[in-house]
């Protein structure tokens, strides 16, 4: 028997796989942060490695609009990143982003946390049937409902702003199941003791459900933030008229109506623009969700 | 101030909870509601609290009824299992906030606000000095900038007293608050509680499955067993006079020794080999139950002068005392005798041994598990 010991084939096997795997995840990416520093022609020959050359290379647009040759050298990283921003009005963007994403997550706090309360810690007719439409409002695609909303903004004339960008998202059935999941893992002790000190339902709600969840609403914030900003379809179907609602995602537009290849370039480096907040706002969120953890001193 | 309880009944469904319960508490009195899990104890403590309302039956304190106030209102304070400390407030922060709630006005409570407003540091001022005198009475002086997580089982126990005691409450209601510490540990807050008691001279209403911390430290005990509360009293009388054979058999460890017993044609009352010297002061037909406690039985050595004989299956030694546990020669009914160490030297499992009643100090239940009066009988 050789129980106990590891036979190096299967781990190699494992590492392999493994490995392929991280590869196959991390290779879009590595494209997207190499072709926003390379110069056209690099990226038409692949040539350069990650970084490319960075050698001064010639703006052929530049060139066409009759500026002497030796104006149009440029080099690769800057002018990309410098045309990403030129094209489209890409902070504004990123701003719109920054709204319409605090905001659905804000509100959708605001209502997940006291039906998530609701429907793990009080006592009511009709509680398990009402956790069992939320369950079934989960299996609902959104594309399905998206025409119908659609017309129900419409209607009301809201296309075209920021509360269409918002309102249908602000329920989060989602939220409300996660944060429901872990209320129920607080102890009811806790609540009761709040009650004895005097605390009204929706004071335990905002001061002692909400920093005992601190773990929970992270990984909800992620999920809820990931999913808006890089959401494509929704604001591309209520965002019909000016782009200064443009969300992050509808901005690359701009860049994919180029007909020369010059483009690439800055779409990529917006792209990477785009995907920098959410990556910083990840790695800080990664902290607090640890301290979170630390945090439950409740056994 | 008296806390009153009359015919409250907690339903949940078809199971009674609490069934239709009568309970005085006396101002300032260690009342321990005690009885195996599942009794309704929990519930009862719960009800007074306010934390669930009873189906029937109302509750007073100091002679108001306050079956429609809400449980901060009813001025009481509740120790729980688990401590239930808000973990992510300071132990001086978890001790503020019954104070903060009650104390200060919403305005005051504002963040920003209520730091404006002059009437907030005056209180605030009151709060802190109540909260260091709490924290030195308890001695966790010390403690009050950690959190809870950062703190031992027994250091948050004192905490959730501390949080409990800044209020000065009406009544301490404490549900089983040493039952998640070791064994070391329970036994010293037991005397801390208990010194509590004494100090504060506040109401304290305890709940515990454990017959050890009732007897220890209640001045009254109420046995309570499916929802009903059987006796109470004293915990001595509860212990010498039990009033029913559950109480009798839940009360003291290790448990009494129950045989069957019979009332024969002469009144007197026969059980395994020997017959009582007391005869029932009522007259009573039929079977009975007669009880010894582990120390009202004694091992006699020689032949003769036993009224029954063991085989030995089991030696306990506590130190002081040894508990001998064996089988009745008929095989059927198992029995616990205490005995002294000296008693016992030689004794190894399987030995017959005799054993001798104090049968002056047997207690003899009838039916329905009512306790029967007994006298001293005629032959004597």
């Amino acid at each position: 028997m050789n129980t106990g010991t590891y036979s190096t084939t299967g781990e190699l096997a494992k590492h392999a796989t493994l490995i392929l795997g991280a590869l196959i995840v991390i290779l879009p990416f590595y494209v997207m942060v190499s072709f926003s520093l390379k110069s056209p022609q690099e990226i038409g020959t692949h040539a350069g490695g990650f970084f490319g050359s960075q050698q001064a290379f010639l703006d052929q647009y530049c060139v066409k609009l009759g500026n002497p040759e030796a104006d149009c050298w440029r080099n690769p990283a800057a002018y990309n990143y410098g045309n990403a921003f030129k094209k489209a009005p890409l902070l504004r963007y990123l701003l719109n982003g920054v709204i319409v994403t605090v905001s659905i997550f804000v509100i959708q706090v605001l209502i997940a946390l006291p039906c998530a309360y609701a429907l793990a810690k009080l006592r009511f007719w009709g509680r398990e049937l009402v956790f069992g439409l939320v369950l079934f409002c989960l299996l609902i695609p959104v594309h399905a409902i998206a025409l119908p909303l659609y017309i129900m903004l419409a209607n009301v004339g809201l296309t075209n702003t920021y509360a269409a960008l918002v309102i249908p998202w602000t329920i989060s059935v989602f939220g409300i199941f996660l944060m429901r999941q872990f209320f129920k893992t607080v102890p009811d002790d806790l609540i009761d003791a709040a009650r004895m000190d005097g605390m009204s339902e929706f004071g335990i709600v905002w001061k002692v459900m909400l920093p005992c969840a601190i773990p929970a609403l992270m990984a909800f914030a992620i999920f809820s933030v990931v999913a808006h900003w890089n959401d494509y379809f929704w604001p591309r179907v209520v965002l019909t008229g000016s782009r200064d609602l443009y969300t992050p995602p509808l901005g690359l537009r701009e860049f994919q109506g180029g007909l020369d290849g010059a483009d690439t370039g800055p779409l990529m480096a917006s792209a990477t623009v785009i995907v920098i907040p959410l990556l910083v706002a990840f790695l800080l969120a990664q902290r607090k969700f640890i301290e979170g953890i630390t945090l439950s001193g409740m056994k | 101030m008296d806390i009153k309880l009359e015919r409250v009944v907690k339903s949940f469904g078809s199971a009674m909870a609490v069934d239709h319960v009568d309970l005085h508490i006396k101002a300032g009195e260690f009342l321990t509601l005690v009885g195996p899990s599942g009794c309704g104890k929990s519930t009862l403590l719960r009800i007074i609290a306010g934390l669930e309302s009873q189906t029937s039956g109302s509750v007073s304190i100091g002679g108001d009824t306050v079956d429609a106030v809400r449980p901060s209102e009813r001025n009481l304070a509740m120790v729980f299992q688990s401590y239930a400390l808000y973990p992510h407030l300071s132990v001086r922060e978890n001790m503020m906030v019954p104070l903060r709630l009650r104390d200060l006005s919403a305005a005051e409570r504002m963040p920003l606000l209520g730091n404006l407003l002059p009437s907030r540091a005056t209180k605030m001022h009151a709060i802190r000095s109540k909260i260091d005198h709490a924290a030195e009475t308890l001695q966790i002086s010390h403690l009050l900038e950690r959190k809870p997580g950062e703190l031992s089982g027994g250091q948050r126990q004192r905490v959730a007293v501390g949080r409990a005691m800044v209020r000065q409450p009406t009544a301490f209601l404490m549900d089983e608050p040493l039952s998640n510490l070791d064994a070391a540990l329970r036994v010293h807050m037991r005397a801390e509680i208990s010194g509590l008691h004494r100090s504060l001279k506040t109401t304290f209403i305890y709940v515990t499955h454990d017959q050890a911390e009732a007897l220890t430290m209640s001045s009254r005990m109420a046995v309570m067993m499916d929802g009903q509360i059987l006796q109470v009293d004293t915990p001595e009388r509860i212990y010498r006079n039990p009033a029913d054979l559950r109480v009798a058999q839940f009360v003291g460890s290790p448990r009494m020794n129950i045989f069957p017993g019979e009332v024969d044609s002469l009144g007197r009352i026969q059980t395994l080999e020997f017959s009582l010297d007391h005869v029932p002061s009522e007259p009573v037909q039929g079977n009975v139950s007669v009880g010894f406690r582990p120390e009202h039985l004694r091992i006699v050595n020689g032949s003769g002068g036993h009224d029954f004989t063991l085989k030995v299956t089991h030696k306990e030694n506590l130190g002081a005392d040894y508990f001998i546990h064996g089988a009745v020669a008929d095989g059927n009914h198992q029995v616990i005798v205490r005995a002294t160490p000296e008693e016992v030297t030689g004794v190894s499992i399987g030995d017959e041994l005799g054993v001798g009643c104090y049968k002056s100090s047997s207690l003899v239940f009838g039916d329905s598990n009512k306790r029967i009066d007994l006298r001293p009988g005629l032959t004597q």
